[in-house]
């Protein structure tokens, strides 16, 4: 059985699927990727047992988030795209299924501003706690008065 | 009684110059040099520095090899309060200096270590090589014995750090209202 006869049967909607250097890219729909996650880790053959990293992306228009999945037992790599708002952000967060989740949700958070829903604990990871902005979005501007010190 | 200070000050200045003993305080690729530095081959226990104190109690002089975010500003401050007087600082690496390839667009770098505390010597170089680390000690050194006993309370005075300590629940450092920000550059 193919990769995306594998898909078909399961009734993931992917879109958009191109091959990259590292593997397969599939774009899904935003409330399809907690039971596709689980699909893809739960199933013996394919067996995505490993999340290599979250990435967050500005488009202007909205954000894309990149989850890259690794199988430990067919050795081989899945990227899940997908698409939000640019206002009020938000998607389901995968610590539920891989809990190496955790850090890379944060991290997206705290550059990107995207809220996990239901995250254990979804505060800045790399920013000090009371930092103002999301500095990784394309309209930031820093203007933060408690750091004259540090201009130029 | 100046002639016996004199006389007390080349000694003092003679026996801690040759032993400033650093704190192990590593940000980033500096520090690679740094243990280099440290290591076998530069070998900077010709001048006495070998010892690299896990804690900033027992140390004379901090190192601040590699960049100094925002998020790390209030742990170098705190390190460097914590260490006795007569206390030093290398800069290494332009990072340290003034921000180096971050000084333009970044976010979150500090821009030159010297906004935060009074520093001795400007070490360039991105990073610098280990020759270069061995000549800062050796100017450090230099301005060590240059200085006297007398002018111990003005030295204690020009030696504080120059943001405040964050409040409450914040982990922004703050300007110092008493001392002037630094302004230079472009």
């Amino acid at each position: 059985m193919s990769f995306y006869e594998f898909l078909n049967n399961h009734g993931i909607d992917y879109s958009q699927e191109q091959e990259a250097s590292g593997g397969v890219v599939l774009s899904i729909k935003k409330e399809d990727l907690l039971a596709c996650c689980e699909i893809l880790k739960t199933d013996r053959l394919f067996n995505y047992d490993m999340l290599l990293s979250v990435t967050g992306m500005d488009c202007r228009t909205h954000f894309e988030i990149l989850y890259d999945l690794y199988s430990t037992r067919s050795h081989s790599r899945l990227s899940l795209k997908i698409k939000t708002d640019r206002v009020n952000p938000n998607v389901e967060s995968l610590y539920s299924l891989y809990s190496s989740a955790d850090w890379h949700e944060r991290e997206c958070f705290d550059l990107l501003g995207i809220e996990f829903v239901n995250h254990p604990n979804l505060e800045r990871i790399l920013l000090p706690k009371d930092w103002i902005g999301h500095p990784l979005r394309k309209d930031y501007n820093q203007e933060d008065e408690r750091l004259c010190w540090n201009k130029r | 009684m100046q002639i016996i200070i004199s006389a007390l000050d080349y000694v003092y200045n003679w026996a801690r110059s040759n032993s400033v003993w650093p704190l192990t305080f590593a940000t980033s690729c500096c520090g690679i040099e740094m243990i280099c530095t440290s290591a076998s081959k530069y070998d900077i226990a010709r001048f006495g520095s070998e010892v690299f104190r896990p804690s900033p109690r027992q140390a004379d002089l901090i190192i601040t090899a590699g960049t100094i975010t925002h998020k790390m500003a209030p742990a170098l401050v705190r390190l460097y309060e914590q260490m006795p007087e007569p206390k030093y600082v290398i800069a290494m690496g332009a990072c340290t200096v003034t921000g180096g390839m971050y000084e333009n667009d970044s976010y979150s770098v500090v821009r030159g270590v010297d906004r935060l505390i009074p520093v001795d010597v400007y070490l360039p170089g991105c990073p610098p090589r280990p020759e270069a680390l061995l000549d800062a000690v050796i100017q450090l050194q230099k301005k060590m014995r240059t200085e006297t006993l007398l002018d111990r309370k003005k030295y204690i005075e020009a030696h504080k750090p120059r943001v405040k300590m964050p409040e409450g629940d914040s982990e922004l450092l703050l300007p110092c209202d008493e001392i002037e920000i630094v302004r230079w550059g472009v």
